[in-house]
């Protein structure tokens, strides 16, 4: 961290929980825990590229800090003012230097308005009531971001899909923000659109010095764009720092997962990341300890036990794929054994007495319909420091949230000859 | 190739009538899908890659689309000319659809089960339509379909609607799938599975057109390669070939844009595509006074690589591509590397 006292704009522990309601009476019976105690902060000018998948919580971050969504707990600060208590002009002031784009253009604009209105939309409720200096100002960004002064009195439909995020790109500065949250900005667009949006982006945040957080699922687009990123998993950050560490060294295997997963530009690289197992966590019931423990391929064995990597492995995405209800229906009805080892490459012999006499009862039960009981037994000699414990370890300094990286923990990262 | 390709396509072209002019959405597009084969285009919206594929199996909606030229060939059978009865059992039974957003594709008020027995029905006289409709679940990969089968579209994840509309589209048993944008709508970790599902499919034997703007899933799945812009195929050939020397000025605009931020954002203009001649001339950096000439420029080979490597650009055959050459060596050079040399540090970047 620097040493400025304060930065532009702090989250601190922020959790946006969401109430599920259900009978006549509208009780709450449960929550989804779509933001979990998110931290970060972002200086003056500075990008962020905040990644994950859908369901990570991260526009409900997003949300959360433009106050269209209340804080369950934690803050937002800006300049070190807590936002959730900003009243009248200072509200006011908060509002108009954090500004929105959305990921969908044609929903960003009233099909009745000319773009020039649009534009100038922000600044009338803000008060300048001058109609030639806001024309002026609507036209000198119009210019700014590629389209011309003319365009004023044309409306939404007559520009295409990246035209009208270039539109979006002039509102959004028109009240000269210092923070501009880019919601998936460019996902709707051509990849050719996309990269032209993205560069006149980041030209008009350097001219302008505005700090942008980029709220995207596409890995290429943050490397391109961002200084730092965050990555987000089930409402919690489990990485973060410079773009160049986290996505070309990614310490978190969830950042790993996501990365490999993205398909490579070589075609004769087709291997694409393999997860435990395929379904997110419901957020209103994340798991224990590590969020991703359920999917994660580094998943740390318990002290006990004392197994090469592909057969621990083997051994825990037999019991994740039970208990995530992802077993494939042609293994749930086989009467072999032999099928249910074979399907998760479970080696006939097993170096760890307990282990091995957990697979043959767990796969018996597996024969036997009785899917409970092998989950069971199978969780009974697997249990790990990473359903136990929320991991908060640091990589040279910058936090990962990993019990790889903890040293109190035994378990030390893996690198790629344990990965195969 | 020792026997026919499964579909051929020859001189295909569809117009669209707008109010003020008529859009030559496919202009004499030409090729081939072997069996077994996946080939994938490429290109951006208004490319006519979409319409290419829907005037396939007449699915385009006419009026305002109409197919005005062209043959289609599929095993034998003719399909441009084709009347309804043939196309709707070519459709049903041997070339399927699937789409970017299977939600629109399922119907909301029938259980998924329904919907597939459905598709069994129409195109055989399947006794056991339910049972049927189970393993079909299964061999896309969804789990307990037993009992998923009686579950509505709602109740199904993006990805795993995508495998329902999958598994419909497999109920014939077709021979060709054709699938438009499958894996735009979904998360990276969900692509991986339904990628890893379409080649098991095209392992074992069915041939898969492939309509996509992202070249990392081309990379991924295609043994070949369309190019397409303003209507026409610009560059085809391999995917090895064309990844590893993306030869037309267009492809390679496309894969610039994975490997840093555009160039062009400061002389934006809008994109006018003219419709003669090289298609891509107005936007592209090589373009001198030939490329207006004629329908489109022929075809020539891409000597730097072997196979059936072509382009539709006037600076290759008598022409001098050395300069586009040399780009394209660039090219491959760096998205070869982005996974270990990044665009670089600016120096701003803040370690925490």
């Amino acid at each position: 961290m620097s040493d400025t006292p304060e930065p532009l704009l702090e989250l601190d522990a922020l959790k946006t929980h969401y109430s599920i309601r259900d009978g006549w009476l509208q009780r709450e019976v449960g929550r989804v825990r779509a933001v979990d105690g998110v931290s970060f902060s972002i200086e003056t000018g500075e990008t962020l590229g905040l990644v994950g998948e859908s369901g990570s919580g991260k526009s409900t971050v997003a949300r959360t800090i433009l106050q269209l969504e209340e804080a369950t707990e934690g803050e937002v600060r800006f300049e070190g003012s807590p936002v959730a208590e900003l009243t009248g002009e200072d509200l006011h002031s908060f509002q108009r230097r954090v500004q929105l784009i959305v990921q969908d253009p044609n929903e960003a604009f009233s099909p009745r308005m000319t773009i020039g209105e649009a534009v100038a939309e922000p600044l009338r409720l803000h008060g300048l009531s001058d109609d030639d200096r806001r024309e002026a100002i609507v036209e000198d960004l119009l210019e700014r971001v590629g389209l011309s002064a003319a365009d004023t009195s044309r409306y939404p439909h007559e520009f295409s899909g990246g035209e009208k995020q270039r539109i979006a790109i002039a509102r959004a500065l028109v009240t000269n923000p210092d923070v501009i949250i880019a919601d998936e900005p460019t996902s709707a667009l051509d990849s050719r659109v996309q990269s032209d949006v993205l560069a006149l982006l980041d030209r008009i945040r350097r001219e302008y010095d505005v700090a942008v957080l980029l709220i995207s699922h596409d890995i290429d687009v943050v490397r391109l764009f961002c200084d730092r990123v965050a990555v987000m998993y089930l409402g919690e950050i489990v990485e973060r720092g410079a773009v160049s560490t986290v996505l070309n060294e990614p310490a978190h295997p969830y950042t790993r997962v996501l990365l490999e997963s993205v398909p490579s530009l070589d075609p004769t690289e087709r291997t694409l990341a393999r997860p435990l197992t395929e379904t997110i966590p419901d957020p209103a019931d994340p798991p224990g300890g590590c969020r991703f423990h359920t999917r994660c391929p580094e998943l740390i064995p318990p002290d006990t036990v004392d197994l090469p990597t592909p057969v621990w492995r083997a051994v825990a995405e037999f019991r994740f794929t039970l208990q995530a209800g992802e077993l494939p229906d042609e293994v749930a009805e086989t009467e072999a054994k032999r099928t249910v080892r074979e399907h998760f490459s479970i080696p006939d012999h097993i170096g760890d007495e307990s282990i091995a006499k957990a697979v043959e009862t767990a796969t018996g039960a597996v024969v036997g319909g009785d899917i409970e009981t092998a989950v069971q037994t199978l969780a009974a000699v697997t249990e790990t420091v990473c359903e136990r414990e929320s991991p908060a370890a640091r990589v040279d300094s910058r936090p990962v949230a990993c019990h790889r990286y903890d040293d109190t923990v035994e378990g030390k990262p893996l690198t790629r000859e344990d990965q195969n | 190739m020792s026997s026919d390709p499964l579909l051929s396509v020859a001189g295909l072209r569809t117009h669209i009538e707008t109010e003020d002019r008529t859009v030559r959405a496919v202009d004499e597009v030409s090729f081939d899908v072997e069996r077994g084969e996946t080939v994938c285009v490429v290109g951006e919206s208004g490319s006519g890659k979409s319409v290419t594929c829907e005037s396939l199996t007449g699915i385009v909606p006419s009026p305002p689309a109409e197919i005005v030229g062209g043959s289609i060939t599929f095993d034998g059978h003719s399909l441009a000319d084709a009347d309804q009865r043939l196309l709707r059992e070519i459709r049903g039974n041997r070339i399927a659809h699937i789409f970017q957003n299977p939600q629109q594709a399922l119907d909301p008020v029938y259980a998924v089960g329904d919907q597939i027995t459905e598709a069994i029905e129409l195109h055989s006289n399947a006794e056991n339509a339910r049972e049927r409709a189970v393993s079909l679940l299964r061999k896309v990969g969804i789990p307990n379909a037993e009992t998923r089968v009686d579950d509505y579209p709602h109740e199904f994840s993006g990805g795993m609607a995508q495998r329902v509309a999958i598994a419909i589209a497999l109920a014939a048993d077709p021979d060709l799938l054709i699938a438009d944008e499958p894996t735009t709508a979904v998360d990276v970790t969900v692509q991986a599975r339904l990628i890893e599902l379409l080649r098991r499919l095209t392992g074992e034997g069915m041939s898969l057109l492939l309509v996509t703007h992202d070249f990392r899933v081309v990379a991924s799945m295609a043994d070949r390669v369309l190019v397409m812009f303003g209507g026409t195929i610009v560059e085809r050939g391999s995917v090895e070939s064309v990844f590893e020397t993306p030869a037309h000025p267009y492809t390679q605009t496309l894969f610039e844009s994975y490997d840093g931020l555009s160039q062009r954002a400061d002389r934006y203009a809008r994109d006018q595509i003219p419709s003669d001649g090289c298609r891509f001339r107005l936007g592209c950096p090589y373009a001198v006074d030939g490329c207006e000439s004629g329908e489109q420029p022929p075809f020539e080979s891409v000597e730097a690589t072997a196979g059936d490597h072509s382009v539709s650009c006037v600076h290759y055959g008598d022409g001098n591509p050395d300069e586009i050459l040399a780009n394209a060596d660039r090219i491959a050079a760096t998205i070869g590397n982005t996974e270990s040399d990044p665009e670089g540090d600016n120096g701003e970047s803040n370690n925490e």
